[in-house]
């Protein structure tokens, strides 16, 4: 039996989840914790398979998921821009 | 300018990817990822989704897993369609106007 421990991989999930959980500050909490939920699951979706101990696949796999947050919109210059992210859909 | 135009063009290109019926996250990451860079990285659908879910364009719903943990499922609502469609067409005439304007300008 080759299975490493759990610890650094969980520990990298961890952090990642608590720095996207910061950046998403701001944004209302029902959609913070459906964008939370999914990222979540799409982490343990990426690491079924994986051995649970493999924090190097893990890494791997985070880089791909990378800053869920393209840059936050900003109020006070673009209030146009913010206001149509958050306008209904047309088209 | 150009961010809002590939946002848009990433979230139709999401509708796409679901005529043929529900995905789950993962699997339209992997199928978007792979493409192009129609999205920057992974994460960024997810905010994405949860745009098109709020504006009625796509609605979810769970499946147990085998694999792993139970998944949601992403599927076109009918408003989700329509949209679709109004951008296929929107789109083709940009990108046919594009093309011309480049072809013509690459000739001597």
């Amino acid at each position: 039996m080759t299975s490493k421990p759990a610890g650094e991989a969980d520990k990298l999930v961890r952090r990642y989840l608590a720095q996207l959980d910061a950046a998403l500050r701001g944004v209302d909490a029902s959609r913070r914790d459906e964008i939370l939920a999914e990222v979540h699951g799409h982490i343990e979706e990426g690491r079924t398979g994986l051995d649970p101990g493999d924090a190097a696949s893990v890494r791997t796999l985070l880089d791909k998921v990378g800053d869920p947050l393209p840059s936050p919109p900003r109020r006070a210059h673009r209030p146009r821009a913010a206001a149509a992210g958050t306008r209904g859909h047309r088209g | 300018m150009l961010a809002q135009v590939r946002r848009g063009v990433a979230e139709h290109c999401v509708l796409a990817l679901l005529t043929k019926g529900g995905k789950y996250g993962f699997e339209l990451a992997r199928e978007l990822g792979a493409r192009g860079r129609i999205i920057a990285s992974e994460g960024t659908l997810y905010p994405l989704l949860a745009r098109l879910r709020r504006n009625g364009l796509v609605e979810t719903s769970w499946r147990e897993s085998n694999a792993g943990p139970p998944r949601r499922y992403y599927h076109l609502t009918r408003d989700g369609e329509l949209a679709l469609a109004s951008f296929k067409e929107q789109w083709r005439f940009f990108r046919d106007a594009v093309e011309e304007i480049l072809n013509e300008g690459s000739q001597e």
